[in-house]
């Protein structure tokens, strides 16, 4: 699959994306790496359906994908709540454009599950200014996941807050996947975010950005444990991916180079 | 300040202010009583608040200044009602379509930069000292604010927010009525109150200027004989009007975007 | 073509505002349009020419000119240290915000009957209507410039020693500036309409005195040309403080919408 775009005079095209080919498994949790502008956001969105491939395509189910769609579901960096409704009625958001609609009493039910899966009892009728950036990020999560997607997309979730709060809400989605066995595509720049939560890490290379290698992440779960992270396999994948990086950033670095 | 700020601590922040703006305006009216009784200034050019009470209530209970205030209200309802329905619209498409919003904006920046009152004496001399003269002024001035402000909430939102529901599957007609709109709202109330008080302004405007109806009419009629305190009178009570225009509609804003943590001024 | 549009946008514009004049003035010489009422573009342009090369249409703008710079002058060298010190002080802004909110809402024009009453048809009638109409806007939004001041950055200020007036004049200050080029702004278009009213009702001389006068003897195209040149001086006058904005605050994104 290769995602190019015209530039802005039509002159030229910058290719985002060149021959990226992966398969994801149904629940297996993908975390993709790469220097900033690899194209990582790009590759999210076009497996959204926001962005079309100019060459290739993406399949979900065996069907390829020609839009948005209620298979796929997405958590976003700055949250994207809407700031006129409540935490119950974001949440409801995830349910309203779905081809089968869910009678009234269906979708409540299901509401209020996520509403306590994610923690959020108590903090129903508040307005996302009222609430913390993780809290927020809980609701976003929430609204994804309330639709039942087959595959949740997340774009650096927790991008946007403080590193505390960062690894409390890494375990959270940790438990909250072990809950609902979810296939997720997750878009970091932190390779420990990356380690602790994927099954396989995707390394993204430079412009255009291709798949440079897929790491398999073979420890135990749950992950947000002291021993687990602690272990030498733990840091022997950390440096491993952190060379890749590191090659590939040294890499971008000559290209600029001279000319910086 | 020192037995200020204690007596602030004690009553607290909220009860102390209103009991600091109470005193305040009460001292400002007895001083200004006071003042004008005293006779250093010609009772002409300022008179007591007392007699201003008094001329008012005469005014009420004598002359028909009530007719006078209906027929100004109505004239901006209806002016006002037809601003609305007309700029609020307007304004949204504007702000929806590029085409569209590069076909108008140079009549909409031309004529909204033109000083308001002056489309008066056009307004005479096409449909002379009528009642249409009076309320196209009155559209005039209230319908720009609303065509500008339901643009500027339209082209305002929130890029990722329109992303999120393109993601969730919401087709273009739903994310303009659960993205755009619900943003665009409190732009178009305060296009409102913008609209509103410029309306009071034509509305008075309208009836200084030819007309033998309506509370402008009555101020200049006030002016010309020489009945200052009814005329100050009148000028509070507008005051007032204006104050509870832009009170029943911030109620209306807090009302309708609770989740709006600031107002604009 | 659409790509001739994006890359000059203006052209856009004069296209659509010439089919509109050539319109309109085929619309007027094919006689659907009353010259009476709606005069075509080359009579008013026309009436304006004279006006100009016969030199009377100076007058009137320069006595319009004088008043108006004048009043708002006055206007801001009363509203902007008041309003800057109503943001600062709680007990200041407590005592006057309740006047300066009144006659903010109050329509200016209401006051002319008032001051031809106290001052009779002369120009300080003229610029004190003027002044009443700009000078709360801008106070007002002085006020709120140094009231939304970043309390982040008045912490940063003490963090590196500022003392409290130093604090005033390189925080709060600068950070209050756009606001009350806004103020200003705002104060402007006020302050025209106060000139245009007061010379409508009130005088033998300036724009707004021409137009009741182009209006009583139906001289429909002296009528538009004046309109127009309203439009000419205001945002002749939008554009000024457009620079005088960049310039001030350079670190501003202007343009919201």
């Amino acid at each position: 699959m290769t995602v190019a775009y015209e530039t802005d005079g039509g002159a030229g095209r910058f290719v985002a994306l060149r021959d990226v080919d992966l398969e994801i498994r149904a629940g297996e949790f993908i975390a993709v790496v790469g220097p900033s502008g690899c194209g990582k956001t790009t590759l999210i969105s076009t497996i959204a359906g926001i962005v079309k491939p100019c060459q290739g395509e993406v399949r979900v189910g065996g069907k390829p994908v020609v839009g948005p769609g209620p298979d796929r579901a997405m958590v976003f960096q700055n949250y994207a709540l809407m700031p006129w409704r409540t935490v119950v009625a974001n949440i409801r958001f995830g349910l309203e454009f779905q081809g089968r609609k869910l009678s009234k009493s269906e979708a409540d039910a299901r509401i209020e599950r996520f509403i306590d899966l994610v923690g959020l009892r108590g903090f129903e009728k508040r307005y996302p200014y009222q609430l913390s950036g993780g809290m927020q990020q809980r609701v976003g999560i929430a609204r994804a996941l309330v639709g039942e997607p087959a595959i949740l997309l997340a774009d650096e979730p927790f991008g946007a807050v403080d590193a505390m709060t960062r690894e409390a809400m890494q375990g959270e989605l940790e438990r909250i996947l072990a809950a609902t066995g979810q296939t997720v595509v997750l878009i970091t720049h932190s390779i420990d975010e990356a380690i602790t939560l994927a099954d396989r890490v995707v390394v993204v290379s430079h412009r255009p950005g291709t798949v440079l290698e897929v790491v398999d992440v073979p420890l135990p779960r749950p992950r947000m444990d002291d021993a687990v992270r602690g272990s030498a396999e733990y840091a022997r994948l950390r440096e491993y991916t952190w060379n890749l990086l590191k090659g590939e950033a040294l890499g971008a670095h000559e290209q600029s180079g001279p000319a910086a | 300040m020192g037995a200020v700020a204690r007596l602030r601590r004690r009553l607290g922040e909220r009860v102390f202010w209103t009991l600091f703006t109470v005193v305040n305006l009460t001292l400002f009216f007895v001083g200004w009583e006071l003042f004008a009784r005293s006779g250093v200034v010609s009772s002409l050019f300022l008179p007591e608040p007392t007699r201003m009470w008094t001329a008012l209530v005469d005014e009420f209970s004598r002359g028909d200044l009530w007719g006078h205030l209906g027929y100004s209200a109505r004239n901006f309802a209806i002016g006002v009602l037809l601003a609305i329905v007309i700029g609020v619209p307007l304004g949204l498409a504007a702000g929806s379509n590029r085409l569209f919003y590069r076909l108008l904006s140079p009549y909409i920046w031309g004529m909204s930069s033109v000083p308001r009152i002056a489309w008066l004496p056009l307004l005479i001399l096409i449909f002379g000292f009528s009642e249409m003269s009076k309320l196209i002024l009155i559209f005039i001035s209230a319908v720009f604010p609303m065509i500008i402000n339901g643009l500027a909430g339209v082209k305002t939102v929130d890029r990722t927010l329109l992303t999120a529901g393109k993601v969730f599957g919401a087709k273009w007609r739903h994310r303009y009525v659960m993205i755009v709109l619900p943003h665009a709202l409190p732009y178009i109330v305060s296009g409102f109150k913008q609209g509103m008080t410029r309306a009071l302004a034509a509305v008075v405007v309208s009836e200084m200027f030819g007309g033998s109806q309506g509370i402008g009419f009555v101020i200049v009629m006030a002016g010309q004989r020489f009945n200052v305190a009814l005329l100050y009178a009148l000028l509070v009570f507008i005051v007032l009007a204006a104050l509870v225009i832009v009170a029943v509609v911030d109620r209306l804003e807090r009302r309708l975007a609770p989740w709006r943590t600031q107002v604009a001024i | 073509m659409a790509g001739a549009w994006r890359r000059a946008p203006w052209l856009f514009s004069v296209a659509n505002v010439g089919t509109f004049l050539l319109l309109w003035q085929w619309l007027a010489s094919a006689g659907v349009l009353s010259d009476l009422f709606f005069p075509a573009p080359t009579a008013v342009f026309a009436e304006l020419w004279e006006g100009f090369s016969t030199g009377f249409l100076w007058v009137h703008i320069g006595s319009s000119f004088q008043n108006f710079t004048i009043g708002l002058g006055l206007s801001c060298l009363i509203a902007i240290p008041l309003g800057l010190v109503m943001g600062a002080n709680r007990y200041v802004d407590a005592l006057v915000s309740p006047y300066v909110w009144a006659l903010a809402s109050m329509p200016s024009v209401a006051l002319v009957p008032l001051l031809v009453l106290m001052l009779g048809f002369t120009d300080a009638a003229k610029i004190s209507l003027i002044v009443l109409s700009a000078v709360f806007p801008i106070m007002i939004n002085c006020m709120a410039g140094v009231k939304t001041v970043d309390k982040s950055l008045l912490t940063a200020g003490q963090v590196f020693g500022a003392k409290k007036r130093q604090l005033y004049s390189r925080v709060v200050l600068p950070s209050a500036a756009p606001f009350v080029i806004s103020g200003v702004n705002q104060g402007m278009s006020q302050a025209l309409i106060g000139l245009v009213v007061a010379e409508m009702f009130a005088t033998r001389q300036g724009l707004g005195y021409l137009m009741v006068r182009a209006q009583e003897s139906f001289n429909a195209p002296l009528l538009y040309g004046v309109l127009i040149l309203l439009v000419v001086i205001s945002l002749t006058f939008v554009e000024i403080m457009r620079r005088l904005e960049a310039r001030v605050a350079p670190w501003q994104t202007l343009d919201g919408i």
